[in-house]
């Protein structure tokens, strides 16, 4: 079972809401947050982390296979910072739910 | 824009989305968010969801990192998509302006400092050799003999040495004296200093004439730029008729008429370029209006730039009198009606700009 399909099923038992329907909201979660990415703003969830952007420079490096000198793109990252809840949840300690 | 949207706002919006209502949306993102934790927990300890990303717990660190799905990481980057990774030419990086600088201590400073005496006693030996060896030099040469009129000249030129401009050398040379006191009275000797004052009248005379000839260019220049000045201050006036400017000279080097000059030639008269041809940068003439006579569209000035770029610098700033030839356009496979031979001439023109673009270490 992949992990995707591991989330929707547990999604699916804890709610009750239908396969198709916990489907459909994680697409629309996900295009939510995409759009407000795009327009470069961020999301922040309580107690899991906040979505957002970050923007690097041109810069330049050497292929170390080739030796190359490579001239990098700029370029737009999508960064994510978890809340300190959700690590400490994720590696078993207890959480304090300041966040 | 730099907003932070919240977990009620993100509902109602997925809401919207979803075609659900508010309290199904909101089950479901807080059960995610509950129920994400623990099943990062479980091996292989990664989650992915679908369009958004993949969640992964490093257990030795015991943080959570998030990988974006390639549809959000492209969507999000979509203002620098058209960018690539570009090789740059290692021999074209622009050159270093600036440098440390050089070290200013002699040899003989050095080891006055470190309190060498045996070096400094090697570096006197060494130059009292010289000095010795020019002096005998001085005396074989029949052709150094010196009249009254060079006598009166070295006496102006040592009476000279004590002005203010050679105050900080001689201070320099009498602390040397002072430093070494057992060499003082050879050193101060002006037989011996004969050398060091005819270096500085052939600098000054090498300088004076390179100021009158420079001097010279300068006059005959200006004496035949006046129309090139009136063509400069026109095109600071209205730089809208750069392009339009149709009086400049063309030189075509063809067996009859390789040494004629055609002027007042229409643009739209001048021949495609079938063979290889010269034509002047002016003040009103630049690449792109050539490239825009022989090939018709303006971004092919990249190939007659390409043609001559062994002889041009940064194509912004090719001065005035540049002859550059034209290559025939077969040669490029220039033609301004195929859209593939318009795309390659941008790519080429960017290439050209990157070789001059400052480059970050």
């Amino acid at each position: 079972m992949t992990s995707q399909q591991k989330l929707i099923d547990t999604i699916v038992a804890e709610t009750g809401l239908s396969a198709e329907t916990v489907d459909r909201l994680c697409e629309a979660t996900s295009a939510v947050i995409t759009d407000a990415l795009c327009e470069g703003d961020s999301v922040a969830l309580p107690a899991f982390g906040t979505f957002s952007t970050n923007k690097t420079d041109e810069y330049t490096t050497r292929d170390n296979v080739t030796g190359d000198l490579i001239l990098m793109p700029p370029a737009i990252n999508v960064i994510f910072s978890p809340a300190r809840k959700l690590t400490k949840a994720a590696v078993g300690e207890k959480g304090d739910g300041d966040e | 824009m730099n907003n932070t949207i919240t977990l009620e706002p993100l509902v109602k919006q997925v809401a919207l989305r979803a075609s659900v209502d508010y309290a199904t949306a909101q089950l479901f993102i807080e059960t995610l968010i509950s129920k994400l934790p623990s099943l990062l927990q479980e091996a292989p300890h990664d989650i992915t969801i679908p369009t958004l990303g993949t969640f992964s717990l490093l257990v030795p660190e015991g943080s959570v990192t998030f990988v974006p799905s390639t549809e959000m990481a492209e969507a999000v980057n979509e203002p620098f998509s058209f960018f690539q990774p570009t090789i740059l030419v290692e021999e074209l990086e622009p050159p270093v302006t600036h440098c440390e600088p050089e070290s200013t201590v002699t040899p003989t400073q050095e080891a006055v400092s470190e309190g060498n005496i045996e070096e400094i006693s090697d570096s006197i030996q060494d130059f009292n050799t010289v000095i010795e060896t020019h002096k005998e030099q001085s005396d074989c040469n029949p052709s150094n003999e010196r009249t009254d009129f060079e006598d009166e000249e070295d006496d102006e030129e040592e009476a000279n040495y004590t002005d203010d401009e050679n105050e900080d050398d001689r201070e320099d040379y009498f602390n040397y004296n002072n430093e070494e006191e057992n060499r003082s009275e050879e050193l101060s000797n002006p037989n011996e200093n004969r050398g060091l004052l005819s270096k500085y009248i052939l600098t000054y005379a090498a300088g004076l004439i390179t100021g009158v000839l420079i001097s010279c260019t300068f006059v005959y220049n200006s004496n035949h730029r006046t129309d090139t000045g009136a063509a400069d201050a026109d095109i600071m006036q209205n730089k809208s008729t750069i392009f339009t400017d149709t009086t400049d000279t063309v030189t075509i080097l063809t067996p009859e008429t390789s040494t004629s000059t055609v002027k007042n030639i229409e643009t739209t008269t001048k021949p495609k370029t079938e063979q290889a041809q010269q034509d002047t940068v002016t003040a009103r003439r630049f690449l792109a209006t050539m490239a825009r006579e022989y090939y018709g569209k303006m971004e092919f000035w990249a190939y007659i730039y390409k043609e001559n770029e062994a002889r041009l610098g940064h194509p912004d700033r090719i001065p005035t009198g540049t002859v550059v030839t034209i290559p025939p356009a077969a040669k490029y496979n220039i033609d301004a009606n195929n859209p593939a031979s318009l795309k390659r001439a941008k790519e080429l023109i960017d290439t050209i700009y990157i070789r001059f673009a400052r480059i970050k270490d």
